[in-house]
């Protein structure tokens, strides 16, 4: 906003418009800017003093004129937005290994393991698919109840080709068919979750089953 | 015979079912007016006793004024509660009546343990009680079923 530029005295724009009668638009603070009072006030503080000092009044010298227009443009700096974007936060209770209840879209109520939080802010999870049908597949935070079974995925490492990129459509291949590699993967990462869900009694058939509310059930009430 | 069997008397063990103290025991020790008792529990709920050298259960209600509709009459009454009984003697008296044990004992009072204990289940403990609940229903189907079948012999 530059000011000073306006040469024509009638189509200027009031400093500080009226827009009720007794309302002004911009306020104190606001106003001391526009008038740039910050850089006139070390004058007008100075002229006051000197006029406290100079008993006879000198009617030449006027230190307090300043000129009105003073022309001090501020061009801002280029914004750049997302000069610095923030991983997207991820609930403490969420860990890898730990089930999850998915609650929207296509395999709600399905109880899954969370693998990882992949670079994009979704959470990578698997099934594992021979127990319910999810595949590894990515999820939103949002949409998801973390409980506070864990499986135990430490030492763990998820092959680094899964990630964001894993699930970018391929151009050209039709809906239903996927590639060998997709599936081999699958198998991959399924077989070292299935390794750990073994070792816990019933966590098999836990995964396998769907979560439900039944009559009776408080959500809000109830203990993941 | 009355038909009323619990009655609101000077000793009379009941629940508090409302508001902040809800799920405690407590003893009536005096009546305020036709609304209100003074109950108390007495207030610590756990205290060495020297005498006998253990742990003795408290019940955790100070001693207040309770509307009658928040209580529950149980069965138990501490015998030998007086007008103005204080909360060390009632507290004396309760232990040597063993009172909360025979609160324990009782099936209301392990309904509400056992409520309290679902509560606190999490996911998994749910799908657990849930398989378990299935399997006894399993078992007790598959007797019945063996009993009609010796019953049409």
């Amino acid at each position: 906003f530059c000011v000073g530029h306006e040469t024509e005295k009638e189509e200027k724009m009031p400093l500080n418009p009226v827009l009720i009668p007794g309302v002004r638009k911009f306020g104190r603070s606001v106003m001391y800017r526009k008038r740039h009072l910050h850089e006139k006030k070390a004058k007008i503080d100075a002229a006051k003093s000197a006029k406290r000092v100079v008993k006879e009044a000198k009617p030449q010298v006027n230190d307090t004129t300043v000129k009105s227009k003073v022309s001090v443009c501020h061009v801002p700096s280029k914004m750049t937005r997302n000069a610095f974007r923030k991983p997207t936060h991820l609930r403490s209770s969420i860990t890898p290994g730990t089930v999850l209840i998915v609650l929207a879209g296509r395999f709600r109520g399905r109880r899954v393991v969370f693998l990882k939080q992949l670079a994009s802010g979704l959470l990578l999870c698997t099934g594992p698919f021979l127990l319910n049908g999810v595949p590894l597949r990515r999820f939103n935070q949002a949409y998801v109840i973390a409980t506070s079974t864990k499986v135990d995925m430490s030492g763990y490492d998820v092959p680094k080709d899964v990630s964001d990129a894993f699930f970018a459509r391929e151009k050209g291949t039709g809906a239903n068919s996927l590639p060998q590699s997709k599936k081999d993967m699958q198998t991959k990462v399924d077989q070292a979750v299935m390794m750990r869900v073994s070792a816990v009694p019933l966590l098999k058939s836990y995964l396998k089953a769907k979560f439900t509310l039944r009559h009776g059930d408080q959500p809000h009430a109830m203990v993941f | 015979e009355m038909v009323f069997r619990r009655f609101v008397e000077l000793g009379r063990v009941a629940v508090v079912n409302y508001g902040p103290d809800a799920g405690k025991l407590c003893v009536i020790v005096d009546v305020i007016d036709q609304n209100r008792a003074l109950v108390d529990g007495p207030f610590r709920e756990t205290r060495e006793d020297k005498k006998q050298g253990k742990l003795v259960e408290g019940l955790g209600m100070s001693r207040q004024a309770v509307n009658f509709k928040r209580l529950v009459l149980t069965d138990l009454v501490v015998k030998g509660v007086g007008n103005g009984t204080r909360s060390g003697t009632l507290e004396a008296m309760l232990h040597d009546q063993n009172i909360l044990e025979r609160w324990n004992k009782t099936a209301w009072a392990k309904k509400l343990i056992a409520k309290k204990a679902r509560a606190q289940l999490n996911d998994f403990q749910r799908f657990h009680a849930t398989a378990l609940r299935r399997q006894r229903a399993a078992i007790v189907r598959r007797k019945y079923k063996e009993i009609v079948a010796e019953q049409r012999k």
